[in-house]
């Protein structure tokens, strides 16, 4: 679906991305990790097409990203923000519905109608539908933005097209956290290719068909979630001792950071009675 | 943060369910109130059967009860300048919504783009140096020089901002903004320069110039920029839903299929149109393209699809009212329009910052 | 789509230019005898007209007629450059008459327009032309014969001061100033009311090499070496009177003011060019030469 190859973006003499490749397939969630200034939210940007690479190709079915007018791209994926901005007091519907601007032109309220309503449900905002967006909490800001993309991938016989997310789960609490991941799943279930920036490991564990892990604007592994987060990866590119397990009941690794100084670090110095805790409360 | 957060649209449902038709049609039904007004209303008195002779008279019919003299006073007098406050407070107004949009900042106003500093400059330099330079001019041109430097300074001033605020095609909301300060303040010293050298009659002149006024308004001479606004504010109220998106940001904007790039570029010089082609033949008239899509987001929303044409239809009554308070507060004398719009705007937008205020701290 | 806009504007340019040709306004001779409602647009044409023995068919006149002062009790009809057609229209005058700068052009177009007739008058800047603007507001108003004398009678008593003016020999440097206390003082230069009176009365403007009414700084108030200052009224009580004025650090070093040699004028009896000029011009030749004594 969306193909970049030895993509190369630089600023100011420094290299923001060296020569990344990435795949999203129709049908999967790939998700895209990495330390703070790796080039996650540039790759993003190439990604979404608003950033022209300098050296590679970024295609999109097929046909340079360069090549498509905002209009066509509008059409085939949506784009999730990392910060949005918005300062004037639209309603959450007419939010949403700003994501149906580039299907004005097919002449059909209804489809546009359907698809406002699907996404409000989807994030379980319907009964937030009148008040104004300037209102909401962060969490509710983050709900609402995401209701918008999902309606821009609304079609008529469901969801089609890309979705590129940065950093959507930041601000929403565990039961939004959740919603998101389903939503993730269903839109690639439907057909869709996802491509999301996440900074939780075990979220990208659970979500994730593909992990991509960029370091210093590199391609750092790139595989399935298994293949990819180990204890050794983590430590190599956060600096940070970490619990892996792959949970047959969950159905997806467990990536459990360790946050106190001194334990878990080194397999042996893992207490077996703090295992045996934590995976018995990730089983429940 | 340069943004401001106004909460302007806090619209209750039940508003919602009024409709946006019904809206509309009040909005309409005021327009309509004060052109009437600005009809019936003046120094000189005129009765219904005057008006209507004065409508009838390009027909050919003459109505029996019309006073001869006072159906001139309308049709050479009264109704151009009518006709002219509706389209340049609509031509103002819809400028302003659409700048406003644009820069994301609801205390945004055409003087932002330089076009109301680049008319000044071009006005000062027709009123205080004209002697020197009009006879160059084809004789046909020089009954209209005013209007017409104010204009082509207006769009140079913008065009220049344009091209400061535009790198590699790509032309950023803050350099621009940035770039109509100062190109604001080197027209402002331009001036003052020709303030300087001018005399006393002249500076009294160019004063009343930017004060602004509607009373040059004759069919001929106004024409064009009535054409000109039309179309600025056609053009701009099909930038609705794009300068919607807009306000999401520049990037979700591209994201959910708007040309950037385009956009801009249409706003900024329709818009540099329309004022330009307002200042031209009213000089100075301050506050309506700040304070008119200020009051119309307040009832309506800040949605573009109704901000724009709401504005151009309140920007219209609103400164056919102005007008009727210009020409009737000291008859038979008349206040230049921009002072009435401004006591009354300036209070207004002074409420605003003080309501932007309590809301911040 | 970029450039199209500018060309969209470059044309409507032409048009403009184009619509322009059909507005021409015709300048005809005005002449309305018997009119019994006059507006005037000009302090000196109302002057002018009220010497003329025309006060009672005043109905309204402009922020600068100021004299006499009966006239200031009149409507207003606002700044003589920013005129309301309508406001002139519903005076239901038989006869506007106005200066040479009286505006703005479009109101007068609609004016004439509307067909009520409208005089403007030539401006008046030194004898000569004020005797023409007499005469021209007696055309309008149809006082050919009471102008004509009146017009003589201004002309006899200049040609006595400029007699007088011969006969005085020494020339007084003046300086004048507009004003003073805020800032730098703004002197007269060439091309002023102030100056074309300063040489009917004998005297050389001190402040040439500029036109108009421009700030000088101490220093140059200084080197302009004049013997006198004169200042219209409104300069004077801005400051608390002549000896106020005297005091100020902008001036204090010049002959004049250490010579306390101020003279205080009112605004429009000297800088108005009407009937009142002759007197105007013989108290500031009487003021500018102590010796010549009263004629």
């Amino acid at each position: 679906m969306l193909a970049l190859r030895n993509i190369h973006v630089r600023r100011n003499g420094r290299d923001l991305l060296a020569g990344v490749d990435l795949d999203v397939r129709a049908g999967q969630v790939t998700a895209v990790l990495g330390p703070n200034g790796a080039g996650k939210s540039t790759l993003l940007s190439v990604a979404a097409g608003t950033l022209r690479p300098e050296g590679g190709t970024a295609r999109l079915e097929g046909r340079a990203l360069s090549g498509h007018r905002p209009l066509e791209l509008a059409r085939r994926r949506a784009v999730l923000p990392q910060r949005e901005s918005l300062e004037f007091g639209f309603t959450v519907e007419q939010v949403v519905a700003m994501g149906r601007i580039a299907f004005a032109r097919d002449g059909n309220p209804a489809l546009d109608r359907e698809a406002v309503a699907l996404a409000l449900e989807a994030v379980d905002m319907q009964h937030l539908a009148a008040n104004p967006y300037t209102q909401l909490s962060g969490g509710e800001r983050q709900r609402a933005q995401l209701a918008r993309v999902l309606a821009q991938l609304h079609h008529t016989g469901g969801p089609q097209g890309l979705l590129l997310l940065d950093e959507p789960s930041s601000a929403l609490d565990l039961s939004h956290q959740r919603q998101l991941v389903l939503a993730m799943r269903r839109l690639a279930g439907a057909g869709c290719g996802v491509l999301v920036i996440l900074h939780d490991l075990g979220l990208a564990a659970a979500v994730a068909d593909e992990v991509l892990v960029l370091a210093e604007g590199r391609v750092r592994a790139c595989s399935t979630p298994e293949a990819v987060l180990t204890r050794e990866l983590v430590a190599d590119v956060y600096n940070v001792p970490a619990l892996v397990r792959q949970d047959a009941a969950l159905g997806h690794v467990l990536v459990q950071p360790v946050w106190r100084e001194g334990a878990g670090t080194g397999a042996a110095s893992v207490a077996a009675p703090t295992q045996k805790a934590f995976l018995a409360a990730a089983a429940e | 943060m340069s943004r401001m957060a106004l909460d302007t649209a806090a619209q209750p449902l039940a508003a919602w369910r009024l409709g946006r038709r019904g809206r509309f049609v009040v909005l309409g039904l005021m327009v309509v109130l004060a052109f009437l007004a600005s009809i019936r209303l003046g120094a000189v008195s005129v009765t219904g059967a005057d008006i209507a002779g004065a409508l009838l008279s390009p027909l050919g019919i003459t109505l029996p009860g019309a006073d001869a003299g006072t159906v001139e006073v309308l049709k050479i007098i009264r109704l151009p300048r009518a006709v002219l406050a509706l389209f340049v407070g609509a031509g103002l107004a819809v400028a302003g919504a659409a700048l406003q949009g644009l820069f994301r900042n609801p205390l945004a106003d055409p003087g932002l783009i330089g076009v109301s500093s680049g008319s000044g400059l071009a006005a000062a330099l027709v009123i205080i140096l004209g002697a020197s330079f009009t006879f160059l001019l084809p004789p046909p041109i020089r009954p209209v020089v005013l209007p017409l430097a104010a204009f082509v300074g207006g769009c140079i001033a913008t065009v220049l901002v344009f091209l400061l605020g535009t790198r590699r095609g790509a032309s950023s909301v803050a350099l621009i903004l940035l770039a109509g300060v100062a190109v604001g303040a080197i027209c402002q010293t331009g001036i003052g320069l020709l303030t300087y050298i001018s005399t006393d009659n002249q500076l009294r002149t160019f004063a009343f110039w930017s004060m602004g006024s509607l009373a040059g308004g004759n069919w001929a001479g106004m024409a064009p920029a009535l054409f000109l606004i039309a179309v600025g504010v056609a053009v701009l109220a099909r930038q609705a839903s794009a300068l919607n998106a807009f306000l999401l940001g520049e990037a979700e904007a591209w994201h959910v299929g708007i040309d950037v790039t385009r956009l801009k570029h249409v706003t900024i010089i329709m818009s540099a149109l329309v004022v330009g082609a307002c200042v031209a033949v009213s000089g100075g008239i301050g506050f309506v393209g700040l304070v008119v899509p200020h009051l119309v987001r307040m009832m309506f929303g800040p949605d573009h699809r109704t901000l724009i044409p709401a504005s151009g239809l309140m920007g219209a009554a609103l400164l056919s009212l102005a007008d009727i308070i210009a020409r009737l507060a000291v008859i038979p004398a008349e206040l230049p329009i921009g002072i009435v719009t401004t006591l009354v705007g300036g209070p207004f937008f002074i409420w605003l910052l003080l309501g932007q205020r309590r809301k911040m701290f | 789509m970029r450039t199209l806009p500018l060309k969209g504007s470059l044309a409507l340019m032409a048009l403009l230019a184009g619509l322009a040709a059909s507005r021409a306004v015709a300048d005809e001779a005005v002449r309305v005898p018997d009119a019994a409602r006059i507006v005037s647009a000009d302090g000196s044409v109302t002057e002018i007209l009220v010497a003329l023995g025309y006060e009672d068919r005043l109905v309204a006149v402009d922020t600068t007629s100021l004299y006499p002062p009966e006239v200031t009790r009149l409507p207003k009809i606002g700044y003589a450059r920013a005129l309301s057609a309508e406001g002139l229209l519903s005076l239901h005058p038989d006869v506007i008459v106005a200066g040479h700068d009286a505006g703005p052009p479009e109101v007068l177009a609609q004016v004439r327009a509307s067909g009520v007739p409208l005089a403007l008058t030539p401006a008046a800047e030194d004898g000569e032309s004020l005797a023409v603007k007499i005469r021209a507001v007696g055309e309008a108003v149809g006082a050919d014969a009471a102008a004509d004398s009146l017009a003589a009678d201004v002309e006899g008593k200049l040609g006595k001061i400029e007699t007088q003016v011969a006969a005085a020999g020494t020339r007084p440097r003046v300086l004048f100033l507009m004003s003073a206390g805020e800032g730098a003082p703004r002197a007269a230069g060439a091309h002023t009311s102030a100056a074309a009176m300063i040489a009917l009365a004998g005297g050389i403007n001190a402040a040439e090499g500029y036109d108009g009414y421009k700030p000088i700084s101490a220093e140059a108030a200084v080197a302009t070496k004049p013997d006198y200052i004169v200042v219209p009224s409104h300069t004077a009580a801005a400051l608390g009177g002549a000896d106020k004025l005297a005091q100020l650090p902008q001036l204090a070093l010049t002959p004049a003011a250490q010579k306390g040699n101020i003279v205080v004028m009112d605004t429009m009896y000297l800088l108005g060019f009407g009937p009142r000029t002759p007197d105007a011009v013989a108290d500031l030749f009487h003021a500018l030469h102590p010796g010549s004594g009263p004629s």
